[in-house]
C-alpha cells in the first residue's frame, strides 16, 4: 500500500538512545535560546555572546524600530508637530536646516506640499553616512503613503521632489554610524512649510 | 507561505515613516557584511517556515536509515541553495504567492508519493531522489523571493547570501533533528504503521491548505 517497507527493528533507535537524544535536544534548544534568540530578537544578552556574534545589535535595532513604530503614528501628521520655520503661504521658499544625530538617533523633516508641486533639495553630511527614506504621507485620515527614494550609509543627495498627493513629503534619516553625524538640508521651491515631524 | 504573515506584519507596523520593523526592518538598517546575523535569519526562516518543514516531514516519513535521510536532505539542500543564490542574483521575481502555492503542492506530491499513489494510478514510481532535488529548486525560489522582499543592501550581498544559506542549512538540521526524535518515538509503536496512511492524508490536506491559502492571496493581491 505504501511506497515503503515497515521499519525493521535494527533501523530504529533504542529507547535509551531516544531519551538521550531528547535530553540533548532540550539542552541545545535552551542554549540556543539564551545565546542566540534572546539577543537577536530582544537585544538582551545574558551570556555576552550576542555582542561578539553581532546578534545583540540586531535585537537592539528591532526593539528600537518597534518602539518608534508604536509611538509615532498618533503624533505624525497632527497640527501639534513642531514647526521649524512657519511659513506664510507664499509659494516660493528657501530653507536651510541643520541637525546633529547621535548614534542610533533618527530625525524626520518634511515639506508640506500640494499635489504636483515641486521642490528642489540638497543635503549632505559633514562626515559619515546616514540611512534615509525620502517619502510622503497624506494628511491625517488619508491612507496615502509613498517612498520616493531610499539609501543606506549615504552622505549626500540632491534632486527634485514632486509631491504625489497633498501632504507631508520629506526625509527620514537615521544615524547608524558609531559617532554623531551632522546633516545639512537645503530646500527651495513650491511648498507651504517645512516641519520637523520626529 | 510566510508572505501572508510578513504582509500582516508590514500592515501592522510598517510606515510610520516608511520604516519596516522586525527582521526586515533590521535588514534595511544595516549595510555591509553581517555574517552571523544573516546566518541567524536563514536558520530562523527555516525553523519557523512550516512549508519547508512539512515537506521535510514528507520526505523522511518512510526513511529509516540515517544514511538515506542524509542523502535526501542533501539533495533538497543542493536544490534550494542553488535557486536561492541564483534567484537573488538574477533578480528572478516570481510572484511570491505562486511560488508558495507550488511549495504547498510539493507537500501534496510527497504525501501522495508516500501513499504509493503514483504506482497505483500510473503504474510507475517516479524517482524519489530526482523529485526531491526538483522540489528543492522550487523551495529555493521561494527563499529567493523572500530575500528580494527583504531588500538587502548590495554592499556585501554575496557574502550575506552565503551566510543566509548556511543558516538555512543549520535551521534545516535543527528542525530535522526535532522531527526525527519525535517520529522515532512514534515508529517504535505499532500505531506508526496503523496511522501512517491517515498521517499522510493529513499531510496532503495541509499541503492543499497551503496552496489554497496562497492562491487566495494571489487573487486578492
Amino acid at each position: 500500500m505504501f511506497n515503503s517497507q515497515q521499519p525493521s527493528e535494527k533501523d530504529l533507535p533504542t529507547s535509551t538512545q531516544l531519551l538521550k537524544a531528547t535530553v540533548v535536544a532540550i539542552a541545545m534548544a535552551f542554549i540556543l535560546i539564551v545565546v542566540v534568540v534572546l539577543p537577536a530578537e530582544y537585544g538582551s544578552d545574558p551570556t555576552g555572546m550576542g555582542r561578539i556574534l553581532g546578534l545583540k545589535e540586531m535585537g537592539e535595532i528591532k526593539m528600537s524600530l518597534l518602539e518608534e513604530s508604536q509611538h509615532k503614528p498618533a503624533q505624525e501628521i497632527t497640527a501639534s508637530s513642531t514647526d521649524i520655520y512657519h511659513k506664510e503661504e507664499t509659494m516660493v521658499n528657501n530653507d536651510v536646516v541643520e541637525h546633529t544625530l547621535e548614534p542610533g538617533q533618527a530625525i524626520e523633516i518634511k515639506l508640506e506640499m500640494i499635489r504636483e508641486s515641486l521642490a528642489q533639495y540638497e543635503w549632505r553630511t559633514t562626515k559619515g553616512g546616514l540611512n534615509y527614506n525620502l517619502h510622503g504621507d497624506g494628511y491625517k485620515g488619508t491612507e496615502h503613503f509613498v517612498s520616493y527614494k531610499k539609501g543606506r550609509m549615504v552622505s549626500s543627495d540632491s534632486g527634485e521632489l514632486k509631491a504625489e498627493f497633498d501632504g507631508y513629503h520629506g526625509w527620514f534619516w537615521r544615524n547608524r554610524e558609531d559617532y554623531p553625524v551632522t546633516v545639512r538640508l537645503q530646500t527651495s521651491g513650491d511648498y507651504i512649510q517645512i516641519k520637523q515631524i520626529l | 507561505m510566510k508572505s501572508l504573515l510578513v504582509f500582516a506584519l508590514i500592515h501592522i507596523s510598517l510606515f510610520a515613516h516608511g520604516v519596516a520593523t522586525g527582521d526586515q526592518g533590521y535588514i534595511q538598517q544595516i549595510s555591509g557584511i553581517n555574517f552571523v546575523p544573516f546566518m541567524y535569519l536563514g536558520a530562523k526562516h527555516m525553523v519557523t517556515g512550516y512549508d519547508h518543514i512539512l515537506f521535510l516531514v514528507g520526505v523522511i516519513f518512510f526513511l529509516y536509515r540515517l544514511r538515506d535521510i542524509g542523502l535526501y536532505v542533501s539533495l533538497f539542500a543542493i536544490g534550494h541553495s542553488s535557486t536561492l543564490i541564483f534567484g537573488v542574483f538574477a533578480d528572478i521575481n516570481i510572484n511570491a504567492y505562486i511560488i508558495d502555492a507550488i511549495i504547498g503542492l510539493s507537500v501534496v506530491y510527497k504525501a501522495l508519493d508516500n501513499l504509493g499513489a503514483y504506482q497505483q494510478w500510473f503504474g510507475i514510481q517516479p524517482n524519489t531522489k530526482i523529485t526531491t532535488l526538483i522540489f528543492g529548486l522550487f523551495h529555493g525560489f521561494g527563499l529567493a523571493t523572500k530575500i528580494i522582499e527583504f531588500d538587502m543592501d548590495s554592499n556585501g550581498l554575496l557574502t550575506n547570501l552565503i551566510a543566509f544559506n548556511v543558516g538555512v542549512e543549520i535551521g534545516q538540521l535543527l528542525a530535522l533533528s526535532a522531527i526525527l526524535i519525535l517520529i522515532s518515538y512514534w515508529r517504535k509503536h505499532p500505531s506508526f504503521i496503523t496511522y501512517a496512511y491517515s498521517t499522510n492524508i493529513i499531510l496532503m490536506v495541509l499541503g492543499f491548505v497551503l496552496t489554497g491559502h496562497q492562491l487566495l492571496g494571489y487573487f486578492n493581491s
